[in-house]
């Protein structure tokens, strides 16, 4: 595969996308920012409150260290990093899903299809490089946003640690140091490809509605779906089937709960790993052959139908 | 000379209905094919069975490529521009330069930009911001820095007004065309392009009827301005076509001897257009 095609490909779907990936993840960002500091503006604050607090936790963070429970810190930060990604995932994730509908649909509706075909860039190369960008590079915005701010939260947390060691003689700095930080970011990180696997059947039929449908490609996406569970549950109903198995095998395949994240934490006994693990854990083999499947489909359909 | 475009017995069909049928043709370097035909003749599906761009049963070489199988090779050599404003809309001039640049190793950067320069373009422009000319301009200017040895044109000029029409013809003969490239065009503006090509296919529902060098053709086919009293003897002649008007009748002729034409009336070289419409229709005669 020819990297430096792939490469403008996927530049070429993040100006298309342009408005979207960069506004979103920003607002969000801002609404980290702005929303507290607003708060803190309208509402005043209690300096002296808020210091005390400051101080309790702090103090907590400091016996911890004193303990030397590196563990118990880890997942401290782990779980606070997680929080403050959480939302960018989730927004995230919609904005992928509206990326897979329209990303080969939109080419179709303005017929710039004909030009991009008119260039030398294979059909593959073209799929490829949508599925690469909306199952890792847009993720990976997101995931960047968080981390940015993050980052700039910890740089307060620094300003905040300078002024409690200095005025208050409280030091934080070898919680900084066992707090597992880079390694927190880094498991998050890692978690982006096992996502992008583990819903790789979702992508893929999203992509496989975009490319076939004329019109509302959204509609292809769901209708069909919606049609098989309503025929198999009427179906199950009148056969008296134990249960419907594509039902329960969507419900089961996509369903990551607290619930399982507790019990798979509790036998690995780190949070940390616990959530890479769940996420590999729920990979298919099956599911990854009908994706296969999804995907050429996609590509037969854009090589083979005709657009004038 | 070897054909850079050779298509041989070329079949499609849509369903039940037969869009192409035993299609037979091929373009040597240095020429300018005008594909002239009505609406729904087979013109597009001809052009994008050439570019690999949809099935079909027959021989299609390309520079020697196979236009479905060896499709990513051939473009690097072929270039093309669709008869409707394809230019994605979000899509900004200097990224549409990059994003070529990028992809294509034949496209040459400066070129595009001397050419951009010429016009009202701005680099930062975006498509949905130009007008219908100027994106054809965009368009030409894209296409124009590929070093391309074939360059097929769809309807180029569709829905743009006379002038920018005429420059897009003028650039395409100063700035693109040369001995070692050919150029195979569809339009419905023949009378505009007459003087361009070197070469002329007629298709009509999906055959090609007449397909010879314009040359040939003024060679070929006469034109007769006949008086009334003499197009009994004329109709004798069987003309492809006439049509009277104010008290004269205007016949073309096929093959006929000049000297017997000249006895009926004043005899004139026809335009393309003239002999694209004797030929069209022939049967009604």
């Amino acid at each position: 595969m020819n990297t430096s095609i792939m490469k403008a490909s996927i530049k070429k779907e993040l100006w298309e996308f342009n408005g979207m990936l960069k506004w979103v993840p920003i607002t969000l960002a801002g609404v980290f920012i702005f929303i507290p500091l607003l708060a803190v503006l309208l509402n005043g604050v209690n300096v002296q409150e808020v210091l005390h607090e400051i101080g309790h936790i702090a103090e907590e963070l400091e016996r911890l260290t004193q303990m030397q429970q590196t563990d118990r810190l880890n997942e401290i930060f782990f779980v606070s990093a997680i929080a403050l990604f959480t939302p960018f995932i989730a927004i995230g994730f919609i904005v992928q899903i509206y990326y897979f509908v329209t990303c080969l649909f939109d080419e179709r509706r303005d017929q710039s299809v004909m030009f991009w075909r008119s260039l030398p860039v294979s059909d593959e190369m073209t799929i490829a490089s949508k599925l690469l960008t909306g199952a890792i590079v847009i993720p990976g915005i997101f995931f960047g946003a968080a981390t940015i701010l993050m980052l700039v939260m910890l740089v307060v947390a620094v300003i905040a640690s300078v002024m409690l060691s200095v005025g208050y003689d409280i030091s934080l700095w070898s919680w900084f140091a066992s707090a597992g930080i880079i390694s927190g970011i880094g498991y998050i990180w890692l978690s982006l490809v096992p996502i992008a696997i583990w819903l790789l059947p979702l992508y893929s039929w999203l992509m496989l509605a975009s490319v076939y449908a004329n019109k509302a490609p959204f509609l292809w996406a769901v209708l069909p779906i919606v049609a098989l569970l309503v025929i198999e549950t009427i179906v199950v109903h009148y056969l008296n089937i134990s249960q419907p198995f594509f039902g329960h095998f969507i419900a089961d395949y996509f369903s990551i709960t607290p619930d399982n994240m507790a019990s798979m934490a509790i036998e690995q006994d780190k949070s940390r790993s616990a959530a890479l693990q769940l996420l590999i854990a729920q990979i298919d083999y099956r599911t990854l052959l009908v994706s296969a499947g999804l995907l050429f489909s996609a590509y037969w359909i854009r090589v083979n139908k005709q657009e004038s | 000379m070897s054909a850079l475009i050779s298509v041989s017995n070329v079949s499609k069909s849509f369903g039940k209905k037969q869009v192409l049928s035993s299609v037979n043709f091929s373009v040597t370097a240095g020429q300018i094919v005008g594909l002239v035909g009505p609406n729904g003749a087979g013109k597009t599906t001809c052009l994008q069975a050439i570019l690999g761009l949809t099935d079909y049963e027959g021989e299609i070489s390309v520079l020697g490529h196979h236009p479905r199988k060896d499709r990513v090779s051939m473009l690097n050599d072929v270039a093309y521009i669709a008869d409707v404003a394809i230019l994605p809309k979000w899509i900004k001039v200097s990224q549409a330069l990059c994003y070529m640049q990028d992809i294509h190793k034949n496209f040459n950067l400066e070129k595009a930009k001397e050419f951009l320069a010429k016009t009202n373009i701005a680099l930062t422009d975006k498509v949905k911001a130009l007008s219908k000319g100027m994106v054809a301009q965009l368009h030409l200017a894209l296409i124009l820095a590929i070093d391309a040895k074939v360059l097929i044109l769809d309807e180029p000029t569709l829905g743009l007004d006379i002038l920018t029409r005429r420059q897009f013809y003028n650039h395409l003969l100063e700035d693109f065309y040369n001995e070692d490239k050919c150029i195979v065009v569809t339009t419905h503006q023949i009378e505009e392009i007459e003087h361009i090509l070197t070469d002329v296919a007629f298709i009509q529902q999906g055959q090609i009827v007449l397909a010879q060098s314009t040359d040939e053709i003024k060679q070929r086919f006469n034109l007769v301005a006949v008086a009334n009293e003499q197009v009994a003897q004329a109709d004798d002649l069987k003309p492809l076509f006439k049509n009277s008007m104010m008290g004269l009748t205007t016949m073309l002729f096929d093959n006929q001897d000049k000297a017997a034409l000249q006895s009926l009336g004043q005899v004139s070289v026809p335009s393309l257009a003239d002999v694209f419409v004797g030929v069209m229709n022939k049967e009604t005669c």
